[in-house]
């Protein structure tokens, strides 16, 4: 006689089923997580993309400029290499305070820029964001997470995946929307990375991200001096 | 959280849990060895993913367990599956050996053998639902309103569910293998 649960354990019970070993899984995860990352580059830059098609559209039509859409070709929307102005970090329509100590600029486009820990890149591709420190222009609210206030303006963090957003509004004279740190859990402090994105300005190149797409990776690393790399080093963990 | 921490956490959860999960597959699948690897895989893959999330909320077990269940409701419901009623039956893939044929292995004895195989036949003869509402509630012991939660329809259809499942299984397997105890919903 049988009750159903040790039925079921019978049934359940298979001691020549192949073995696995976490190795397989592990792969398996990490291409999926990497994929995932890259799929929400990709996902950004489209939508920012669009964005800046209707906005050229729109700007075509009210002052009748010529077909070419009106974009120049030295327009900051695409990806540009780090300089220092005013001793501020300088990348495309970006600019900010430092960038945190063992850490360097891999590269970017005109709605993020990606940096990378002295240590050794994940990977060579400044569009992957994982395991990176990244600051995204994104014309969309990502979602809700924590408040905080940081000199009198608000902040959201929340997490995701392995990696923290702290994400607040974009101010007047920037695009509308928010600007973004995003960071590994873990990599910085919260209120360190509070204060790299209060010190965040977008210029309108943000909203124009290269929609002729003749460099879909950015700036990659390789092609960066050593000064581009590191221009002002903040103290970081 | 730092790569290596997830990579270490994540395989100690693997190494701990993967043989149930892949158990549980292979009852969800009645049999299936192979289909029962494919959703722990796919499983798997969900919770590295999500890794963070899932060891903040302080259960990846029950995580596990709610996305294999829905890799399976998911994968019945697309209309190309069609391994259930391969040719040979459900359950019998368990009993393929590497060269091919069917044999029982030498460290079952023969009436474990048959009475398995028996079962992932009973089973193979419930709908994909019927079926998993049986392995939520008779073998990871999950209450109804848990069951019905993660198969994302009312108590009252887990009820009903699990009472056409049961008597499936028991004209399936007979009095002698499964007697008549009811189990709570079915006195209600």
């Amino acid at each position: 006689m049988n009750d159903l649960r040790s039925l079921l354990d019978t049934a359940a019970s298979a001691h020549d089923a192949p073995t696995a070993t976490p190795t397989d899984d592990l792969t398996r995860g990490r291409e999926a997580l990497r994929r995932t990352w890259r799929r929400r580059g990709a996902v950004s830059v489209a939508g920012l993309a669009a964005l800046a098609v209707v906005g050229v559209g729109a700007a075509t039509a009210l002052d009748g400029r010529a077909s070419d859409g009106g974009r120049s070709t030295d327009d900051p929307g695409v990806a540009a290499a780090p300089s220092t102005v005013d001793d501020r970090v300088v990348v495309g329509p970006f600019s900010f305070d430092a960038v945190p100590e063992g850490w360097e600029v891999q590269g970017g486009r005109g709605d993020f820029v990606t940096m990378v820990p002295l240590s050794g890149a994940p990977d060579r591709f400044p569009e992957a964001f994982e395991g990176k420190l990244v600051i995204l222009y994104e014309p969309n609210d990502p979602g809700p997470g924590r408040h905080e206030t940081f000199e009198g303006r608000d902040y959201v963090v929340r997490g995701d995946s392995g990696h923290t957003m702290v994400v607040t509004a974009t101010q007047a004279g920037e695009p509308q929307g928010r600007v973004i740190v995003q960071f590994p859990d873990g990599a910085f402090p919260v209120p360190d990375m509070i204060a790299l994105l209060a010190s965040v300005e977008v210029g309108p190149g943000a909203a124009e991200t290269d929609e002729a797409g003749d460099d879909p990776a950015g700036i990659p690393l390789e092609e960066l001096t050593e000064g581009q790399r590191r221009p002002g080093q903040a103290p970081g963990r | 959280m730092r790569r290596a921490e997830r990579d270490d956490e994540f395989a100690e959860f693997v190494s701990a849990h993967r043989g149930a999960l892949v158990s549980m597959g292979r009852l969800l699948t009645a049999g299936d060895q192979a289909w029962a690897e494919d959703l722990v895989q796919t499983t798997l893959t969900k919770l590295y993913v999500s890794w963070s999330r899932v060891r903040r909320a302080g259960n990846p077990v029950g995580y596990a367990r709610t996305t294999l269940t829905h890799a399976f409701v998911d994968e019945t419901r697309r209309a190309y599956r069609r391994r259930e009623i391969a040719a040979g039956g459900a359950g019998d893939d368990a009993f393929i050996t590497e060269g091919g044929s069917r044999t029982a292995r030498a460290s079952d004895s023969a009436p474990d053998v048959e009475l398995r195989r028996d079962v992932l036949a009973a089973l193979a003869g419930l709908a994909p639902r019927q079926r998993a509402v049986v392995v939520l509630r008779h073998w990871l012991d999950l209450d109804v309103a848990e069951t019905a939660r993660l198969l994302d329809c009312t108590e009252g259809t887990v009820k009903s569910q699990n009472a056409k499942a049961l008597a499936h299984l028991r004209a399936a397997l007979g009095e002698h293998k499964f007697p008549a105890h009811p189990v709570p919903e079915e006195i209600r």
